[in-house]
């Protein structure tokens, strides 16, 4: 009689023991979570941007700039858009042309010949060029009015995969820095390089975010070297790209009229 | 040989072995992390404690820690907010940490079984899924009533097995799951039948698999940097593509893996 009971208990651990084991699971902590905004697309344009400050970022109000421009644009057309930050360029760009979404901000030079054929670009800021350097390290103001062969001598600071040819053929030194312009920046500062080349508008918020106390020891050179616009670019495979790229300039159109695109410019200290 | 001299010998060399292993044991950081099944990123009955799992190993390994997993139902490890978990930051809510080291992504997908609609299912928008039952598992959904609005019947399980079997006898039309989980379940589920469950994969759905170290873990921070440092070795020496393709299949590592996994270091810097 023992043993049977003994048997029977064995067996019902044994089956408490399978009962375990297959167990349906809990869902786990790595698990999707799906909200409404998974599903806005449906109604609302994306457009995406990448970290890009101060014209597309996260540290500014209404993500930057050109967002700010793109949003009032299309606010003044009535169509509903939402600013998507990707934080990388070419995720910001893989949104737009692998997954055929709608729209992106960023400039025309990051594509390719072929992929520019699907796309349409719509300037809503012109960049300038600046070549900037740090007064404590020369005794007087450097200038090139226009001519790198008046640079010669002094150390360019590039960023890894910068074409440098024009400069080594002015008889100007290269330093190439790994990592973003804000190696550039610590360079310039600790005196490694003399000169580099950045949008003034990004050079000014790079200066008063991380050298705030230093401001005025960063100078720009007084000739621009370049003009290149940060545009709203649509792909033209979206449904919707017609209608969207018509209402936008329409919008844009708008707020040059109505003062909001001078409003926008003056909050960043541009004209 | 006197016996005091043996005895002598077998505690000398009991010291030595001691002395090893204190060591060794004292060379390596011991780091615990809670998590729950979800294979294949986290589980207890998969090699190295499933793909993220033996992402985190190899990375340890490189860094001199040494991290084991303690696998505990997701009610529990929702509820504490106080030790380091694995997973989705998402369902830690109202805990801080210290560090977020995103180590890898994945992303949601409706699935469904062709056998049991004439009309075939195609997913672009959830307008397209109108009249359908969905099947998700309990806690996932957000706000059922938008799914009601739009037309669409929402039933909860409590696990992805549950709505894979409800999914092909019928009693749901679709399902939502992560991706990789939902292939590798069907794979293990019904291997004969695989071709005849289709997905559709969640735009935008694309999210972190990470390692949080809560905000009280004594030395969290820099403990973060070294994972970081762990993770960039076994990027850079292939080990990590090689787990991943354990998984994906070879060179089939999804194209925007690891702008995705850039991002997400960006957000939780």
């Amino acid at each position: 009689m023992e043993s049977k009971v003994k048997g029977l208990y064995i067996v019902l651990w044994i089956g408490i023991l399978l009962m375990a084991l297959t167990a349906p699971r809990e869902t786990g902590a790595t698990g999707p979570r799906l909200t409404p905004e998974l599903f806005e697309s449906e109604e609302t344009i994306k457009i995406f941007i990448y970290e890009y400050p101060p014209l597309t970022t996260f540290e500014m109000p209404n993500k930057g700039l050109c967002s700010e421009i793109v949003l009032g644009a299309f606010k003044e057309a009535g169509v509903k858009v939402k600013i998507e930050n990707q934080v990388v360029k070419s995720l910001a760009m893989y949104s737009l042309l692998q997954d055929n979404e709608a729209a992106m901000i960023g400039e025309k030079s990051d594509f390719s010949e072929d992929e520019l054929k699907q796309l349409v670009f719509m300037p809503c800021y012109i960049m300038k060029g600046v070549y900037l350097y740090y007064k404590p390290r020369h005794n007087k103001e450097l200038r090139w009015y226009g001519k790198l062969d008046n640079l010669k001598g002094y150390t360019y600071g590039a960023l890894e995969g910068e074409d440098v040819t024009t400069y080594e053929k002015a008889g100007i030194k290269i330093k190439t820095v790994k990592g973003g312009i804000l190696s550039l920046f610590k360079m310039l500062q600790a005196k490694k390089i003399d000169f580099l080349g950045v949008a003034d508008i990004r050079g000014e918020w790079f200066v008063k975010k991380h050298f705030q106390k230093e401001e005025n020891n960063f100078a720009k050179m007084k000739v621009p070297v370049w003009e290149a616009p940060f545009s709203i670019i649509f792909n033209k495979k979206h449904a919707r790209s017609k209608e969207i790229s018509k209402a936008f300039t329409e919008g844009f159109h708008k707020i040059k009229q109505n003062g909001k695109y001078i409003e926008i410019l003056e909050k960043y200290g541009k004209k | 040989m006197k016996k005091t001299n043996i005895a002598g010998i077998i505690l000398l060399l009991q010291v030595l072995i001691f002395g090893v292993t204190f060591t060794a044991l004292a060379a390596e950081q011991i780091v615990e992390f809670g998590s729950s099944e979800t294979p294949p990123f986290w589980s207890e009955h998969l090699p190295e404690d499933g793909m993220a799992g033996e992402i985190l190993h190899a990375m340890s390994s490189e860094i001199d820690v040494k991290s084991v997993i303690k696998f505990i139902p997701l009610k529990r490890i929702r509820k504490d907010l106080i030790n380091n978990h694995v997973g989705n930051p998402d369902n830690f809510a109202g805990q801080e940490f210290s560090a977020v080291i995103p180590i890898a992504v994945f992303r949601a997908a409706f699935f469904y079984y062709k056998p049991n609609h004439k009309k075939e299912i195609i997913y672009r928008v959830l307008g397209d899924i109108k009249g359908y039952t969905l099947g998700v598992m309990r806690g996932t959904l957000i706000d059922i009533p938008f799914f009601d609005n739009k037309g669409i019947k929402v039933e909860q399980s409590h696990s992805e097995i549950s709505l894979l079997k409800k999914l092909k006898n019928g009693r749901i039309d679709l399902c939502s799951l992560i991706k990789l989980s939902g292939i590798f379940e069907i794979n293990k589920l019904f291997p004969k039948d695989v071709g005849n469950f289709v997905h559709f994969e969640i735009k935008g759905s694309v999210s972190p698999v990470t390692i949080m170290i809560d905000k009280n873990h004594p030395g969290g921070k820099e403990l973060g940097k070294k994972y970081d440092k762990g993770l960039k070795i076994i990027i850079e020496n292939g080990k990590y593509n090689k787990i991943i393709e354990k998984y994906y299949g070879k060179k089939k590592i999804p194209p925007d893996w690891f702008m995705q996994l850039e991002k997400f270091k960006y957000m939780f810097r």
